[in-house]
């Protein structure tokens, strides 16, 4: 499989972080994917990208995190971003309740868009911010349960669950990945993202093997 | 002149990024260089910059031009946009982008209109989202690091005040770099007259709602890569990057956070002068110098390594004069037997051979209220 580079993966799972404009998407990805943090991170325009290889049991998964603008406007330009996805963080800010009375407005963008099949994590970002929280646990746990979704709240700022959030949606997504190919008696393995178009890998670069669901 | 400049300059890579505050590093003890990025790396004119006299010379120039404006735009437009290309010197700029979009016309027809925006109390769905904003744009320019600083005061202010101004467009975030650039060289209701014609003149379309204008020059841009770098545009579309996924950021913020900084004011020079078009010159020459050779291709076999390459173009080619200097992309040479309807493409970025892409300066979608309030 792979030729020796720092980076050898069995799988691409692209996942993507939606969610209303200032909730802390960036700090999310940054935290997961370099364990940085910054109050100052600009404004994101369009749609930024990280990624961070981890391990499930033996296997190596590389995740590919889209981190898009929540401004509403976006949308007209973010619903390409969506292709391919099989997972998403849908983000809200526990400290601003209007960040999570329209969770279910970004849902909605997101079946449109995006496979139905796709894991789909609510986050309740800023849990570090005890005395301002607005929005209660046990409400958004009961809508992400009534909605079929994952459910925790993370704090990008001092890293709670922040590892937690992406691992456990990335072992979903794992899970149902191999509960595919169990069920195939072919390996039902379709490129997507990096070698969405090119089903011509580039020498020594046949090493990914890219899953939809 | 300016690429023979330009050549001899290569070696200099000094440049400040300081235009991405995120690549400028950190330095809160550091001093600022001389365009106000606090640890940039600009803080003397170094062998990237014109020389002394060469800057003086410009300057008198412009001093003449400026002095009788409206006789120089409708009768010698072509020297105004060739200084615009050389760049204009530092000093004078804060004189010279309100004349070269308009914005005086709108301030001097206007007096109290901006002084009556600001005091007004703006909506408050605006004002909560342009605040979360505010300290998030060029966090590492001395004027936008305080929360009380004149920087981002004077961010709120013209921001609010556009929203007042044009209620039904509203506040698009890509707005916030835009304005802030401004207000690093002007007062703030020049800003915002300058903002005004940005968004309304320039750009119709871009930071609406719906953001039509910025899909649909998207396309444009696809179609121009077809042409003009056929071999990037098809490994583009092999690896499924389309153009959604960079160049929003690019048109959107004029660049402004994507080149380093000296860069970023010569691309405005020369936008303000010649509209939108410098943009598509602009970002074809960053995917020319990103992907342009076979060996810059074959190094990005996916999505992700090819938008990386986009985003990591070495700074030294990015650098003013280099960059502003680079070399005309020849298209294709026809098939069969040459056309003779079409038009020849001289570079992006070049321009001083043959005849202009288009013809009277103005923004591609505004006509006549273009000419009636600019020129």
């Amino acid at each position: 499989m792979g030729n020796g580079t720092e980076e050898d993966y069995n799988f691409v799972f692209k996942v993507v972080l939606i969610g209303e404009s200032g909730v802390g998407k960036t700090n999310l990805l940054s935290r997961f994917t370099r364990n940085e943090f910054s109050h100052d991170s600009r404004t994101t325009i369009g749609v930024e990208f990280s990624t961070r290889t981890v391990m499930l049991g033996t296997a190596a998964v590389k995740a590919q995190i889209w981190d898009t603008a929540g401004l509403e406007r976006y949308r007209a330009i973010t619903s390409a971003y969506y292709r391919g996805a099989v997972g998403a963080l849908l983000v809200f800010d526990l400290t601003k309740h209007h960040t999570y009375a329209v969770v279910e407005r970004w849902l909605k963008e997101l079946y449109d868009h995006a496979e139905a099949t796709i894991v789909v994590m609510l986050v309740g970002n800023k849990s570090d911010l005890t005395q301002a929280r607005e929005v209660p646990s046990d409400e958004a746990r009961m809508f992400a349960e009534n909605n079929g979704l994952l459910f925790l709240e993370t704090s990008a700022l001092d890293s709670t669950n922040v590892e937690l959030a992406f691992e456990t949606v990335l072992k979903e997504i794992f899970a149902k990945v191999s509960k595919q190919r169990q069920n195939s008696t072919r390996t039902n393995a379709i490129t997507l993202g990096s070698a969405q178009a090119g089903q011509e890998p580039g020498p020594g670069e046949k090493r990914a093997c890219c899953i939809s669901l | 002149m300016a690429q023979s400049l330009g050549e001899d300059l290569v070696q200099d890579d000094s440049s400040s990024l300081g235009s991405d505050s995120e690549l400028s590093g950190p330095g809160p003890y550091r001093q600022a260089d001389r365009y106000g990025f606090i640890g940039g790396s600009s803080a003397e004119p170094g062998p990237g910059h014109p020389p002394a006299d060469l800057i003086r010379q410009r300057e008198m120039k412009w001093v003449e031009m400026t002095s009788h404006w409206e006789k120089t735009m409708s009768r010698r437009y072509k020297k105004v946009k060739m200084q615009c290309r050389k760049g204009i010197p530092s000093a004078l700029r804060a004189r010279c982008w309100p004349l070269l979009c308009g914005a005086h016309v709108y301030q001097e027809n206007s007096p109290d209109t901006y002084q009556e925006l600001a005091k007004a109390p703006g909506d408050p769905q605006w004002m909560e989202t342009i605040s979360r904003d505010l300290h998030r744009q060029f966090p590492l320019h001395e004027m936008f690091v305080s929360p009380q600083g004149h920087g981002q005061q004077g961010l709120l202010q013209v921001l609010k005040a556009y929203t007042l101004y044009r209620p039904e467009q509203g506040y698009c975030q890509a707005q916030g770099p835009v304005a802030a650039v401004l207000l690093m060289h002007l007062p703030p209701e020049e800003a915002f007259w300058c903002l005004v014609q940005i968004c309304e003149l320039y750009l119709p379309g871009y930071y609406g709602p719906h953001m039509e204008s910025v899909r649909l020059d998207a396309e444009v841009f696809m179609a121009l890569l077809r042409r003009l770098l056929p071999r990037v545009h098809k490994h583009l579309q092999q690896v499924g990057v389309g153009p959604l996924l960079y160049l929003p950021e690019w048109f959107l913020c004029l660049f402004a956070r994507s080149l380093p900084f000296p860069t970023v004011l010569r691309v405005w020079d020369a936008f303000l002068s010649e509209g939108v078009k410098v943009l598509f010159r602009v970002g074809l020459t960053l995917v020319r110098l990103a992907l342009g050779t076979a060996e810059q291709r074959l190094a990005c076999p996916g999505l992700l390594e090819t938008l990386g390459a986009l985003r990591a173009i070495p700074p030294a080619q990015l650098q003013e004069e280099v960059f502003m200097s680079q070399p005309p992309d020849e298209p294709r040479p026809p098939r069969r037997k040459p056309q003779t309807r079409g038009k020849t493409f001289h570079g992006f970025l070049t321009w001083s051979k043959g005849p202009p892409l288009t013809g009277p300066p103005r923004s591609h979608r505004s006509s006549t209220s273009f000419s009636d309030t600019r020129f």
